[in-house]
């Protein structure tokens, strides 16, 4: 998953945010279309456009240009598009043996990066199962339980939900024991401090999607 | 939650009293600043409480896990948020002594103490802003 050597995402990314600012879903789209045909790669878009993209919107709220409506209507705008550019890069292509549970601390509603991660391990050949946001701790305990994955991932944008966090953690070892699946956390707090992983009992952590996938090849298909 | 170690209990007792923590500094804020009513209105109050709430909420992991720069970013982030909605950074700088205040009167001095250093790390960073520019 490389970006080809003359595909730049920064000029995608420009127009790209001009057009969820101004809230242009077909506009959007057609950037998005530009850009895999410009040669970016489902990652490259990713990371290179729609994840400074949504930042930026986040500042721009921050900073009181933007409403908390017209937030929504950016975010949604680029779910979509995620979901287009990923149906364009799709391919039936599976190992069919490395299986990851995706889930948010159940308090958490920013789920978007935790997408990206499931997505691009998706084309990776991995049997992904993507809860979302906000998944309660028993179902989710419940479900490692049937499915034996080989990786739980878990995903937290706010310091507050940490607690939360370390919690589900907790209960998939207490349940597990021994044949407990890997436990990879991710998002916001853990950039800023990536040690925080293990002090919350989780074996792994990664900065952003493409490490993540990155690291899971290694550690997994080394494992079995 | 460590129950045994003296930032564990001071981070359980902020979860658990955080309501009345809120409202206790929201009132002594107003008091103390009466023009707010006149600037803000009764919405303005209920935010404040809100934004009062927030800050314990974030107050409570960093303690828990003994890392001051997770609140002091976070008070760097609400001072961004708040500057750009016309709100100053003497109110913010206020809100936290307020909830320091709060805080004394309701837990134990060993974990008040705690508490409040990790305020006081927020109220440095702010000042650290404030002298830059
Ligand atoms: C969209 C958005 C929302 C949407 C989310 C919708 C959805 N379906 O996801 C909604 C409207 C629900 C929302 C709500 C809130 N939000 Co919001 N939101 C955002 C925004 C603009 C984008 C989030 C995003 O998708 N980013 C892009 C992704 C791709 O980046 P990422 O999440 O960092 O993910 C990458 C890595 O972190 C990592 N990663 C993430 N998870 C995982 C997991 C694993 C296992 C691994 C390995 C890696 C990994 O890989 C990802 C991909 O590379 C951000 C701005 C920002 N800086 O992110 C604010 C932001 C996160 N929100 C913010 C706030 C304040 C809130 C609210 C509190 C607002 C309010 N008062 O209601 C609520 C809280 C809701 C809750 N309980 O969770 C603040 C947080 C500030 C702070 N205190 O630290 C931000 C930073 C905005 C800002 N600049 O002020 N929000």
């Amino acid at each position: 998953m490389t970006v080809a050597a003359e595909a730049n995402p920064a000029e995608h990314y420009a127009a790209y945010l001009g057009a969820i600012r101004s809230g242009d879903r077909r506009r959007a789209f057609q950037i998005i279309d530009e850009a895999r045909d410009a040669g970016l790669d489902l990652a490259a878009i990713y990371l290179g456009v729609f994840q400074p993209a949504l930042r930026e919107i986040g500042s721009l709220w921050q900073n009181n240009e933007l409403t908390v409506a017209e937030e929504h209507l950016a975010t949604a705008i680029t779910q979509a598009a995620m979901a287009r550019a990923y149906e364009r890069a799709f391919t039936w292509r599976t190992d069919g043996s490395r299986k990851l549970i995706a889930a948010c601390a159940d308090v958490e509603r920013h789920e978007v990066g935790l997408r990206m991660l499931c997505d691009l391990l998706d084309l990776e050949g991995w049997h992904t199962t993507y809860l979302g946001a906000a998944v309660p701790i028993d179902s989710l305990v419940a479900m490692v339980r049937r499915l034996r994955p080989d990786v739980v991932a878990l995903s937290a944008a706010l310091s507050p939900h940490l607690p939360r966090l370390r919690a589900m953690i907790a209960a998939i070892r207490d349940a597990l024991g021994d044949t407990r699946p890997l436990i990879m956390v991710g998002g916001r707090p853990f950039l800023d401090d990536p040690s925080l992983a293990e002090r919350l009992g989780a074996d792994l952590t990664a900065q952003n999607a493409t490490d993540a996938v990155r690291l899971l090849g290694e550690r997994v298909s080394r494992a079995r | 939650m460590d129950s045994v170690t003296v930032e564990g209990r001071a981070a359980a007792e902020l979860l658990a009293r955080k309501t009345s923590l809120a409202q206790t500094a929201t009132d002594a804020l107003y008091a103390d600043m009466p023009e707010l009513t006149t600037r803000y209105g009764a919405v303005g109050r209920e935010r404040c409480l809100e934004d009062i709430r927030y800050t314990i909420d974030h107050l409570i992991p960093a303690i828990d896990l003994t890392q001051p720069s997770m609140f002091t970013a976070y008070v760097g982030w609400l001072d961004d948020l708040l500057r750009a909605r016309n709100v100053s950074t003497r109110e913010v700088i206020r809100s936290l002594e307020l909830i320091e205040q709060a805080v004394r009167n309701e837990l134990a001095p060993d974990e008040a103490n705690v508490v409040a250093s990790f305020l006081r790390a927020g109220l440095d960073s702010l000042g650290a802003v404030r002298r830059e520019g």
